[in-house]
């Protein structure tokens, strides 16, 4: 049915619905919603009805700047003055909950490429593409597909004519830069062209097509085991006081019994700096990392060691992905 | 949008339905002030049959049932017309012509029930697009600019407020004509702060002490002055309710002339003059009428303001970019046309999203 936009309403019609819209205009938002706003927890509705409250009000807009700020303090673990900021701890709860369960290595890949999608995004600018990285077709990449291609509604496709000899069907994995990956799916087609199409791959993600790179992604012809493992990253000062590392793990993170182990690994060369440190167990959340767990250097000793986090809802399993979890040693 | 997780909670352990309702009481309260002020309900009546309207929805909770949003308020309205009849009975001999005894018109209903099956978030959204332009998505872009262009703050800094946010998502007209809109759209209690030359979080309690006439005023006010300004700026009254407190205030002194000096405090122009450095040459393109189309709708439905109000709103801004909305302007883009152009416009979204031609 076409409505004229010329119609005349009634006067009754009209302050009926002005007094509708300036009623649900002036019920304010869920105070969740700005906490989970900063921790993009918020979903797409919600988030886009909440940004329209945002445009309209300049102290929604610094609820926001103290939400954020509030988040951050947490996030270092400032537990101090956070009065009237209940809302962030019910929201920092929920976002540990909604990052732990998405560690699971039986979750859906939706919910792992959705957490991996903000890892990816807050980390990829850090780290130098590789030499082959900008290019759109990966001709120097062997198990690259050969097309990607990421739609306005954020399905992703594929395609890969590398893999001929395949029997079976290959399957396309998102690359995790330290080692193993994601699991998108199997191809469709035949060998002389592998497609995959991926829906709301952009919308879990939140990347784009010009983040596409074609070394995020790998055809894969048969099952892999871990393809390799961290190297130090890094051995930086963060001020005078705190020094930090981050470790590498020896093997894929496993849930077992609601237990995340982590099969850690000190490199040589750390004993000195680091020996009345603190292991530091973090989940990346969005663009902070959440602490998990600190545990003294001297309980665990600097040997080859399992770091059990206890994470309530994961299901057994292994995580073949090495970016689930960050392992950082500070020094005292 | 009133949903049915709300109406669940409003029925539930009474430490959750009372949170529930103090949260929908302030949409439920300006529903009343709002219909029965467009009828021309007196003050006090209008408070009284505010007041019963609450306690029905508190004491029938129990025995609510969430069909529609349609259907919640249009049981609200029924309900605020059976408690203004009862308080007109109890007052014996007061009487009063309303509306809200008819039923809408027939010809209304598609344009009701199109805009009533929708959340306020959606209509908002078919205003933005009608007047500024802005497709779904770009929201988020215009929180970013508006926090970056207008409030100052660093890029780094809005990456962190606005997840996923990339400088080049800044770029379209736009966003520029959201920022335009965003900086210069200030609620009653911005306008308050601004008058009176006091922090925004500080008005409520200024209000509360001016009502109370407690202890000292800020310097160069007295409490009945930030009283009047509280009722005018704050709570938008017209100006006959306005003339009775300003005679029971007695105040010596040229209401207009005094009404004036605090519009002299408004900010609309300096942030428009602000604005108007930022957008340089292109003012002219991004700032079109419907900037101003927008900002009428915002001032004179979400927050049902005088005709009057949203002019003096409007203006000083319009006037930085060289033009000026006059009364007849105003009247025309809040007549009652404003709502169907919305409706035909979410219609038409419909349709073509359901494919029909």
């Amino acid at each position: 049915m076409s409505l004229s936009p010329e119609h005349v309403l009634s006067d009754a019609s009209h302050a009926y619905l002005t007094a509708v819209f300036a009623a649900e205009h002036a019920i304010p938002p869920d105070p969740l919603a700005t906490a989970r706003w900063v921790v993009g927890l918020l979903e797409p509705e919600a988030r886009r009805a909440l940004a329209q409250r945002l445009i309209m009000s300049a102290a929604l807009r610094e609820e926001l700047v103290t939400r954020r700020r509030e988040w951050e303090a947490y996030a270092r673990g400032e537990t101090g003055d956070l009065a009237g900021s209940e809302s962030v701890r019910a929201v920092w709860r929920e976002a540990v909950d909604a990052s732990v369960v998405a560690l699971s290595p039986t979750q859906s890949v939706a919910d792992r490429l959705a957490r991996w999608g903000l890892w990816l995004r807050r980390t990829l600018p850090l780290t130098p593409p590789p030499t082959f990285a900008m290019a759109r077709s990966a001709a120097r990449l062997a198990d690259a597909p050969n097309t990607l291609e990421l739609r306005p509604d954020g399905t992703l496709f594929a395609t890969s004519q590398r893999a001929r000899s395949a029997v079976v069907p290959p399957r396309l994995e998102w690359r995790d830069p330290q080692g193993g990956g994601i699991d998108l799916g199997e191809a469709s087609g035949d060998g002389r062209a592998w497609r995959w199409e991926i829906p709301q791959f952009g919308t879990f993600t939140g990347l784009r097509d010009d983040d596409l790179r074609p070394d995020l992604f790998r055809v894969r012809t048969a099952e892999a085991g871990p393809s390799g493992h961290l190297d130090v990253w890094s051995e930086r000062a963060d001020g005078a006081r705190e020094r930090l590392a981050i470790l590498p793990l020896r093997d894929w993170p496993e849930v077992v019994d609601g237990t995340l182990l982590l099969p850690v690994t000190f490199p040589k060369g750390l004993t000195t700096s680091f020996a009345e440190g603190r292991l530091r167990v973090s989940l990346p959340v969005l663009d902070l990392d959440v602490t998990l767990a600190e545990i003294p250097v001297e309980v665990i000793g600097f040997g080859p060691d399992l770091v059990q986090i206890p994470v309530g809802k994961g299901k057994d399993g292994k995580i073949t992905s090495a970016s689930v979890v960050i392992l950082t040693l500070v020094a005292r | 949008m009133i949903t049915a997780a709300d109406i669940e909670r409003l029925r539930g352990p009474e430490e959750v339905a009372r949170a529930t309702f103090d949260r929908l009481a302030v949409g439920l309260g300006v529903f009343v002030r709002t219909l029965l002020g467009h009828q021309g309900v007196s003050q006090d009546l209008l408070e009284d049959v505010e007041s019963a309207v609450l306690m029905t929805v508190w004491t029938r909770r129990h025995a609510l049932e969430y069909r529609s949003n349609q259907e919640w308020w249009s049981w609200v309205r029924a309900a605020t017309r059976s408690r203004l009849v009862d308080e007109l009975r109890s007052r014996k001999g007061e009487t009063f012509e309303t509306e809200l005894h008819e039923e809408l018109t027939v010809s209304d209903r598609p344009y009701v029930d199109c805009l009533l099956r929708h959340s306020v978030a959606d209509v908002v959204a078919a205003a933005n697009e009608v007047w500024l332009g802005v497709a779904p998505g770009q929201e988020a872009g215009i929180v970013g600019a508006i926090y970056h262009f207008s409030d100052g703050r660093s890029w780094e800094e809005v990456e962190r407020l606005v997840p996923g946010l990339r400088r080049s998502d800044l770029t379209h007209e736009a966003i520029s004509r959201g920022v335009v809109f965003g900086a210069l759209c200030r609620d009653q209690d911005q306008v308050s702060a601004d008058v009176l030359d006091c922090p925004r979080d500080q008005v409520p309690a200024l209000a509360s002490a001016a009502g109370r006439q407690a202890g000292t005023p800020p310097a160069g006010w007295t409490w009945a002055h930030i009283h009047l300004v509280i009722l005018r700026f704050r709570h938008g009254c017209h100006s006959a309710q306005l003339a009775r407190s300003w005679a029971a205030c007695q105040i010596e002194e040229d209401v207009e002339g005094f009404f004036d000096r605090c519009r002299a405090r408004f900010k609309f122009a300096a942030i428009a003059r602000v604005l108007a450095r930022w957008l340089r040459t292109s003012a002219p393109v991004i700032v079109t009428p419907g900037v101003w189309r927008r900002l009428a709708f915002q001032y004179g439905i979400l927050e049902d303001l005088p005709n009057l109000h949203v002019a003096e709103r409007i203006n000083p801004a319009a006037q930085v970019f060289g033009v000026t909305v006059t009364p007849s302007m105003l009247t025309g883009w809040l007549a009652n046309r404003l709502f169907a152009q919305l409706a035909a416009h979410i219609t038409s979204q419909t349709t073509e999203e359901n494919g029909c031609p």
